[in-house]
């Protein structure tokens, strides 16, 4: 598996670059201090995973129980959506715009308030009506949004603190409150950034928020509910569902 | 291994192709800040568009399935089991 992905993002890397995902400024953390912020911060953020995968299935069942309207609501999100983005362009996409311009501070703080709502409002509805962009990048942006906002607030506590360090450990550890995963979501997020200077405390914020979020909302993840979704949506089509066992072997 | 990744790698670049392709399509721009870029009005309706374009298909693949003597999704979906408290930890 390791030699098929080298191979793979070799192949990858010599049409596209080598550019990063995200580009990241190179942050300097140094106070001990941060480090047992970066543990606050994760376990602050485990019970926002936990709402995150309770929301995710609430929006879900609501369109279960409006079943009649079922095929129509692709439309009535996408609409509804497309005239929010009127006024808030950041709603659109999978985020990366977002999640770059709260690691790079661009965002201001009423930005940082309301789009990590909505961002996720709009993803739990896209994935409930079943057009969905996906969980994990939403995840990311929606994390860094938060991060933004909370280092904005350490940025005042402690002058020259960047803003943006914090947007990056909102991402990871948002990610893996939500998909359980530590380890994968601290790997994922040095790769993504090409930046392991953090690393620590990404390792600090991920496993906290883990730690925390699992009590609150069981050993589900949001692949265990996505495979859960699909695993219904087939059956109910009187479809072999190939999803079922998945969503019974991640249970 | 070598075959399997190296196809791999050549299918997600092509992927990615066909992803910028429909957003200048789209956005008649593929940058990350494209959608700020965009006029309000042509946010407005590419998302009604999309919107209408899937619901169309997935009503066009409903009908298709029910006349086929598939499941009616509606009445399955209607049926105590349709409650998602089972999910529920």
């Amino acid at each position: 598996m390791i030699l098929c992905c080298a191979v793979a993002t070799a192949v990858s890397r010599s049409v596209l670059g080598k550019q990063p995902t995200y580009h990241i400024p190179l942050y300097q953390l140094g106070r001990p201090a941060v480090l047992v912020v970066a543990l606050l911060f994760g376990a602050a953020l485990g019970p926002v995973a936990a709402f995150v995968l309770k929301g995710l299935r609430w929006f879900a069942a609501l369109q279960d129980r409006s079943a009649r309207l079922a095929p129509f609501m692709p439309f009535v999100v996408l609409s509804t959506l497309g005239v929010a983005s009127a006024w808030l362009p950041h709603l659109l996409g999978n985020g990366y715009g977002a999640a770059d311009a709260a690691l790079h501070g661009d965002l201001a703080i009423p930005l940082l308030v309301t789009l990590p709502i909505l961002r996720f409002g709009a993803t739990a509805a896209c994935q409930a009506a079943q057009v969905p962009g996906g969980l994990l990048t939403p995840m990311l942006s929606i994390g860094a949004l938060i991060g933004g906002l909370v280092g904005a607030g350490v940025s005042h506590v402690w002058p020259g603190t960047p803003p943006g360090a914090f947007s990056l450990l909102g991402m990871g550890a948002l990610l893996a409150g939500t998909s359980r995963d530590p380890i994968s979501s601290v790997v994922l997020l040095s790769e993504l950034s090409s930046d392991y200077h953090l690393i620590l405390r990404l390792a600090c914020a991920c496993g906290a928020a883990t730690l925390v979020s699992r009590p609150l909302d069981g050993a589900r993840s949001i692949v265990w509910a996505r495979a859960v979704r699909r695993a219904r949506s087939q059956r109910c089509r009187g479809l072999p569902s190939r999803s079922t066992r998945r969503a019974t072997s991640l249970r | 291994m070598l075959i399997a990744g190296a196809a791999t790698g050549i299918a997600g670049v092509g992927l990615l192709a066909l992803l910028r392709l429909v957003e200048q399509l789209v956005w008649t721009s593929a940058s990350r800040s494209t959608f700020a870029a965009a006029s309000p009005l042509r946010r407005v309706g590419a998302l009604l568009i999309a919107g209408v374009a899937t619901t169309t298909i997935r009503l066009f693949l409903h009908r298709a399935h029910t006349a086929s003597g598939g499941v009616l999704v509606t009445s399955r979906y209607s049926s105590a089991e349709s409650s998602w408290s089972w999910l529920a930890p």
